[in-house]
């Protein structure tokens, strides 16, 4: 287990599948999927353009696992995040992650999306009739990240 | 020799991806020395959310870079 970045799309039901038999006795996968929007601001989109920085994206995310993994009992965490042209609907992230118990799945699941989007180089250009932009990040993830340093 | 790399809309403004430098000290000095030379690409070293990253790891302006290490300059991520 672990993190891939490729171009291709993935299929969402067999990683989940491939989680739920790979450890003896997970009674418990929790799964998160980010996918590409259709419209923003009302205005429809026709592609993003995912950059990352080849090396330091894997360490990044592979770094944010172990600390996941740290704190929460999970038996694995598995992470895709593709890379280049994503077309609206298509999937862009997947996590998964398989333990024993449920409260412990969800936490280490939401944990690594907060980490990963304020911490995984990754840089997104959208692509509408006529504009161009790449994406500003967003205060609030920042927020999301903030809620971990406090004690459950 | 130190290996520059540029992301996202650094990258664009810069108009190329990776530089090789023949330079040394902090990163500080190496934006300057960057401005120095390429003054009219180099607008977004001026960004204050500008990031920087030495060897994958992400590092301070005041950090200093060894020959061989791998400087990045980046803005804020926005994956997942």
């Amino acid at each position: 287990m672990g993190v891939r970045i490729q171009q291709q799309p993935f299929n969402i039901g067999e990683e989940t599948e491939a989680l739920r038999h790979r450890f003896a006795n997970t009674g418990a996968i929790v799964t998160f999927v980010g996918q590409m929007r259709e419209i923003q601001d009302s205005q429809p989109l026709q592609s993003l353009y995912l950059e990352h920085y080849s090396g330091m994206a894997e360490k990044q995310i592979s770094d944010i696992i172990v600390a996941a993994k740290q704190r929460w009992p999970v038996w694995g965490i598995e992470v895709i995040h593709r890379c280049g042209v994503i077309l609206p609907k298509e999937e862009i992230v997947f996590v998964g992650v398989c333990s024993e118990h449920r409260i412990d799945a969800f936490r280490a699941c939401e944990f690594v999306m907060d980490f990963l989007k304020t911490e995984a180089p990754f840089w997104k250009r959208e692509q509408s009739e006529g504009a161009t932009r790449w994406l500003e990040a967003n205060p609030d993830d920042e927020q999301q990240k903030h809620k971990w340093q406090e004690p459950e | 020799m130190i290996n520059i790399v540029f992301f996202s809309k650094y990258r664009e403004e810069f108009g190329q991806q990776t530089i090789a430098l023949e330079a040394r000290g902090s990163v500080s000095e190496i934006i300057d020395e960057l401005r120095r030379r390429y003054p009219d690409k180099t607008g977004f070293l001026s960004d204050n959310k500008l990031l920087v990253a030495i060897n994958h790891e992400m590092a301070l302006i005041t950090d200093s870079l060894n020959d061989g290490d791998e400087l990045a300059f980046f803005p804020p991520v926005t994956g997942g």
